[in-house]
């Protein structure tokens, strides 16, 4: 809640009138949630951002929002023919692919600014995901990386919404962001553009944590930490659980 | 009902997963095979990633066999000695079974020897089983008054008569060389360290044509040799790949250990040559199935790393 005192603070700085700075377009935003809990009931979740831009001028500004997931290393492979049998494959690694990558926006970001812009501010995840330079020199990286980012977004893992931010007259805006079950953990990043005739004028910086509780994170870092322990562990619990069934089989049978 | 997983670091279903586990210990229970030629490639097909697949299968396939083994150990129907040697060859086996396949993967034709190895195997395997257990059926339709417990044994092959080193088994009443069931155990843990899953539907029958083992004790030894290999695999492949979700694991076992002990009862209720023609079926489906995959245009060509599960 900490985070809406701040906010109201900063709606009260940009909506106060203040006269040597009306042409500049100033922007305010926070996040609703700064923490996602990977709970055993989690099946993905919603971050909301709240903001409030001041438009300098007539034109309304466009404001794009987007949430980076943690980068981890990644690829793609493509099942080929070989001695025409389907059992070769190509394969092209990212160094740091974003796990997660949502982009909302007022309207269509085409719309909203020039492709090169796109690309230098990083809208889009092709110009988020890069090649492993071992690789560029294949005429195949391209399209594989083209793949790449359609696999991820069938998974919605990476996502465009252009009606995702909702903005009123007043210059109040919100932005929802839908994160899927294989939302992993980390440190999520939240940028907020405001542009105005194609051009970025304010940005502002979020950021929120995706972690495990309970049960899972106990699991989880006993399986990391005590690699041999949960091996032993693992089988234990197996052998027992089939020890059990039988035992308790054999007495619903009265044997 | 979603159910997030802590090392694949996803949501899956509670009932599907229950569902899948039943399944797979029906089958393992009826056959004393393990179940993960069936319960690997469903996972993956779920969205679960491959190494975690792997290594979970296994670990279900440790507690269905467990499961199934229990009332064949209080029926005595497991040649332990002759399952021990099996499983000692077997895990050098094993050793050996993952160099080849290193040594193949190196000259880069790892993919297309295994998967024919495979499909010729399978196919070899499935066909002379159904044959057999066909005309055994067949034979025993025609002829009831002749089918005294002896004559349900399968065509012996007299392999292990004829070679030295013999050895007493006396759960099985063979006196046999030693040689047919250490090379048996030798092959199978190369074949399943080189195919990635365990050599259960290959036991089988070789326990039953090769070493000429009694059928009433087949299952119940293949059985115990599964629990060891799917054990040693959850193990130290869990140690290697960190794969092991035990949330996705417990979720199966439930599954398992219940349908293994539905299986072991209906297996002890089907005739010995019936389960041999189903199990025939399902090899030859399966060698189908790969045959399949080597012929037919994948529907989905790509294949991408997970986000998640930290691999």
């Amino acid at each position: 809640m900490k985070n809406f005192a701040a906010l109201i603070l900063g709606f009260a700085i940009i909506l106060a009138p203040q006269a040597g700075f009306a042409q500049r377009t100033k922007l305010a935003a926070a996040l609703f949630d700064e923490q996602v809990l990977l709970t055993s009931s989690f099946s993905g979740t919603k971050v909301t951002i709240f903001g409030a831009v001041e438009a300098a001028g007539d034109s309304n500004p466009d404001v794009v929002v987007l949430v980076r997931g943690p980068d981890r290393p990644a690829w793609i492979s493509k099942k080929i023919k070989v001695l025409n049998l389907w059992v070769g494959q190509k394969r092209v690694f990212f160094d740091a692919a974003p796990t997660f990558f949502g982009v909302v926006s007022t309207k269509n970001i085409d719309e909203i600014t020039a492709k090169d812009t796109q690309k230098l501010y990083g809208l889009t995840a092709a110009s988020q995901v890069n090649i492993s330079p071992n690789y560029t020199k294949f005429d195949f990286a391209e399209d594989f990386k083209n793949s790449f980012i359609s696999e991820r977004e069938k998974q919605k893992l990476y996502l465009n919404d252009p009606k995702g931010v909702k903005i009123e007259g007043s210059g109040l805006f919100r932005a929802d962001v839908k994160m899927p079950d294989l939302t992993p953990p980390g440190l999520y990043t939240v940028k907020v553009l405001v542009f105005k005739n194609g051009r970025p004028v304010d940005t502002n910086l979020q950021s929120f944590v995706v972690t495990k509780v309970g049960m899972e994170r106990t699991i989880f870092e006993f399986a990391k930490k005590h690699t041999i322990t949960y091996g032993i562990f693992g089988v234990m619990l197996a052998v027992g659980a089939g020890f059990l069934s039988a035992r308790v089989f054999r007495r619903f049978q009265g044997a | 009902m979603q159910i997030y997983l802590p090392i694949a670091e996803m949501a899956v279903n509670f009932w599907l997963m229950l569902g899948i586990g039943a399944l797979v210990g029906l089958i393992s229970g009826m056959f004393g095979i393990g179940g993960g030629f069936l319960l690997t490639p469903l996972l993956i097909l779920f969205g679960i990633p491959a190494p975690i697949a792997v290594v979970s299968g296994a670990n279900v396939s440790a507690a269905a066999s467990m499961s199934s083994l229990m009332p064949q150990i209080e029926r005595k129907t497991i040649d332990f000695r002759l399952a021990l040697i099996m499983t000692i060859s077997g895990v050098i086996g094993v050793g050996v079974g993952s160099m080849i396949f290193k040594y193949l993967q190196n000259i880069g034709y790892a993919d297309v020897m295994v998967k024919i190895a495979y499909v010729v195997l399978l196919g070899f395997v499935g066909i002379s089983l159904l044959r057999e257990s066909i005309t055994s059926y067949l034979n025993a339709k025609k002829n009831v008054k002749a089918a005294t417990p002896h004559d349900t044994r399968p065509k012996k092959s007299n392999i292990g008569y004829k070679l030295p080193l013999k050895m007493r088994f006396p759960r099985s009443k063979l006196f046999i060389s030693v040689l047919p069931p250490i090379v048996l155990g030798f092959v199978i843990g190369v074949l399943s360290a080189m195919m990635g899953v365990g050599g259960g539907f290959l036991l089988i029958p070789a326990l039953i044509y090769i070493v000429n083992m009694p059928p009433s004790l087949v299952v119940g030894t293949s059985a115990f040799q599964v629990l060891v290999f799917a054990s040693a695999t959850s193990f130290v492949q869990g140690i290697n790949s960190g794969g092991l979700d035990l949330v996705l694991a417990g979720v199966l076992i439930i599954g398992a250990v219940v349908g293994a002990q539905l299986g072991s009862i209906i297996g002890r209720k089907i005739k010995g040559e019936e389960l041999r023609i189903l199990l025939g079926s399902i090899i030859l489906l399966l060698a189908l199935v790969i045959a399949g995959e080597l012929f037919i245009t994948p529907q989905k060509l790509f294949e991408t790393s997970s986000a998640g599960g930290g691999l």
